[in-house]
């Protein structure tokens, strides 16, 4: 997060200035509701599913297969193998005279199936018949391009000069490792569902009425004011919408909670300052102007301020801590 | 062999002739990054062709001149002409064979 | 390679499953985990013969216990595109992984007539599925989004980070979007306009909306956006007496077949599309040799 000191002279002035705004300074940060005994989700052994990362030699052979693509060397022999790309001149009258035609022996591409086996064999420069589309055609192949038969041994692996890896061998570990990074970095992310789903059920919170009723008050009223299918005029509707929302927010008060707990415990507290901090970062990072304070303050509704920088920190925590634990199984 | 990665100035010039595959593709594409393998591989297989690469993020006006409006976007084309155009992810075989209509139709 | 590839988890899904894997046949199953939220959520089942008046979640255990114990996976994936061709067969999109199978069968129950009139013809001209893909295409322009869930709000956050202005239609309660230049438009679209590119949306209120994109942010593709050449008829898929579609190899059981909507004949249609698929597989075998 932003600190003071980092904070330009302009961006400094604006944050002074918002420290000391009644809708930052006045409100209640530290509820009374709160995780009154911790669950500890990082004692929980990993589900199987959660556990496992399992790289196929499939995946390996991928990748090597990339590594000898890339030392691919091309060649010009004299007569067509299968795997060649050809180029050939169209000798004979019709459709195809004077056109450049191209064969790749052995994809079987549709309209040039017979082409790709008559072609097979015959040297640059000799003229042969066969058939292209349905037409039949005289050919002269003009030049014959093929790869090098390059193969991945411990000399090709070294040119990639990684640490330690100098053999075939150690290359398919190096990538093994590579893909079993990738695979934990993905599979954290739902650990971290899990473990706050964990926690959301055995931790003990304490929901203090008021405060719960107050919130799920105000983010009703914060997503009636942006949906505008509802308007106040229509009361009867609108209310019944109302308390809908409240009724629905009710329940999710619990895992609000739970995310400022987890938060909380990863030493992360908003307070004033860490607020006004949080709004000059996003000030700064969406180009607007510092010294618009009519217009920062026209954006900034605490209920919705605290929901996002919890939800965002306790993912954050959860990740990390997924990440530690898979080290531990895996 | 292999494929030319293309930007807004050069596109003009290397599909000016003969048969190129483009492959118009975006950063934060995910089917992008399936497709890109697939279109290497047959980059290095078929040589004669212009395989394209064109970063739409990097490239606007391109993008904007060839009405890219979802990627990847492939374009086949003939002699700087688009011929056939195909949005999404496409199987090895498929791309072959709209290749192959470009040659031999 | 896979022999065959199965779109759906419902008791159609299994049913071809469990008959495709005592043949021994390579598959993959795309579906959820749950099953079917539809049979869950049935109160009684009366008439699936040898288990009389099961409830809705009994039932759904049984099929995950049978599932289990024939050692079927299901692929909990959302598969966004599926590609054919007579030389490479059926290649999917599924979450950033491509599979291939010979043969398919779709079991996905009835997907809501959510398509909006119009969006067919403009996919790829201005109507998109994926926010990560095309949201940069979109920069500083005016774009609206469907939102059918929750879980997508993230895109949608996405999208309004990159173009001016963001015309909403969640069309699920609670969006938790609130962004300067996203608006929340209440009614919801009744036709996407436009010929070479799409240019206007009407709404339900009769109102016109110029955008320069539609971002569709739906959980279930209707099986026509899903594989375009597939014949499709008032939201229901044509089968013949094998459960064969149009397309050479791709089969059709349970309930996006048509009626009537119940587990005992989607049971049946999948035992029958699963035999289908072996008869066609072996044929196609045969060709080869």
């Amino acid at each position: 997060m932003l600190t003071p000191d980092q904070m330009s002279s302009e961006a400094l002035v604006l944050y002074q200035r918002l420290l000391h705004t009644d809708i930052i300074a006045n409100h209640k940060y530290d509820l009374n509701s709160r995780v009154t005994k911790f669950y500890d989700y990082m004692a929980d052994e990993l589900p199987e599913e959660l556990s496992t990362i399992t790289v196929i030699e499939d995946e390996i052979d991928s990748m090597v297969e990339k590594l000898r693509l890339k030392h691919l060397i091309v060649e010009h022999p004299e007569a067509v193998a299968e795997g060649d790309s050809v180029k050939c001149k169209c000798l004979s009258d019709g459709k195809y005279h004077d056109r450049p035609i191209l064969l790749y022996p052995g994809l079987e591409l549709p309209g040039a199936e017979r082409a790709e086996k008559d072609v097979l064999g015959v040297c640059v420069g000799v003229p042969f018949d066969t058939e292209i589309g349905e037409e039949k055609v005289k050919l002269v192949i003009e030049e014959i391009s093929r790869q090098s038969n390059t193969v991945v041994n411990d000399a090709l692996v070294q040119t990639e000069g990684l640490k330690g890896v100098a053999t075939v061998e150690a290359y398919r570990d190096w990538c093994r490792k590579e893909i079993e990074e990738k695979k934990k970095e993905a599979l954290s992310e739902k650990i971290a569902a899990w473990f706050f789903q964990n926690f959301l059920e055995k931790a003990e919170i304490y929901e203090d009425e008021q405060e719960k009723q107050q919130w799920a008050i105000d983010r009703a009223k914060l997503w009636m004011e942006m949906d505008r299918s509802v308007t106040a005029e229509d009361s009867e509707k609108y209310n019944a919408e109302l308390n809908e929302r409240i009724q629905d927010n009710l329940e999710q008060f619990r895992g609000y909670i739970a995310q400022i707990g987890i938060a909380n415990a990863g030493g992360i507290h908003y307070g004033p300052e860490e607020t006004a901090a949080r709004i000059v970062e996003s000030v700064t990072l969406f180009d607007i102007d510092y010294s618009d304070y009519e217009g920062v303050m026209a954006k900034v509704n605490m209920t919705y301020f605290m929901e996002v920088v919890y939800l965002e920190c306790t993912k954050e925590i959860l990740k990390a801590n997924a990440m530690s634990k898979l080290k531990e199984v895996v | 062999m292999a494929y030319i990665d293309a930007n807004d100035k050069n596109f003009h010039d290397i599909v000016a002739k003969g048969v190129s595959v483009v492959d118009c593709y975006g950063d934060h594409c995910n089917p992008c990054r399936i497709l890109t393998p697939i279109f290497e591989e047959i980059s290095t297989k078929m040589d004669y062709l212009n395989f394209v690469k064109l970063n739409t993020e990097h490239n606007p006006e391109i993008t904007r001149e060839y009405s890219i409006y979802s990627i990847p976007t492939l374009l086949f084309m003939r002699d700087g002409e688009v011929v056939e155009r195909t949005v999404g992810v496409l199987p090895k075989e498929m791309i072959e064979e709209y290749i192959a209509a470009l040659l031999y139709e | 390679m896979y022999d065959c590839a199965i779109i759906g988890t419902g008791p159609a899904g299994l049913s071809a499953a469990i008959n495709l894997k005592l043949h021994e046949k390579n598959i993959i199953w795309f579906g959820s985990k749950e099953m079917s939220a539809k049979v869950t959520r049935s109160e009684k089942i009366a008439n699936y013969p040898g288990l009389p008046m099961m409830t809705g979640p009994e039932m759904t255990s049984h099929f995950q216990e049978h599932a289990r114990r024939m050692g079927l996976v299901i692929e909990d994936k959302m598969v966004s595109q599926i590609m054919y061709s007579k030389r490479s067969g059926f290649s999917f999109l599924a979450e950033n992984q491509m599979f291939r199978a010979r043969s398919l069968i779709l079991a996905m129950g009835v997907v809501s007539s959510q398509i909006i009139p119009g969006e067919q013809e403009l996919v790829g001209r201005g109507v998109s599925y994926c926010a990560t893909c095309d949201g940069f295409l979109y920069k500083g322009k005016t774009i609206a989004v469907v939102c059918a869930d929750k879980r997508f709000e993230h895109e949608v956050i996405y999208l309004a980070e990159l173009a001016q202005k963001v015309y909403l239609f969640p069309y699920y309660k609670d969006c938790a979007i609130k962004k300067d230049n996203v608006e929340i438009v209440p009614n919801k679209i009744s036709a996407i306009n436009g010929i070479e590119k799409i240019a206007s949306l009407t709404l339900t209120s009769g109102e016109e909306l110029p955008v320069d994109a539609l971002f569709c942010m739906r959980s279930s593709i209707a099986p026509t956006t899903l594989l375009p050449s597939l014949t499709v008829e008032n939201g229901l898929i044509p089968v013949d007496r094998t459960m064969a579609t149009n397309i050479s190899g791709c089969f059709a059981c349970g309930d996006c077949t048509g009626a009537p909507y119940q587990i005992a004949k989607a049971v049946g249609e999948g035992n029958i599309a699963a035999h289908s698929v072996i008869q066609y597989l072996s044929e196609k075998a045969g060709k080869k040799e």
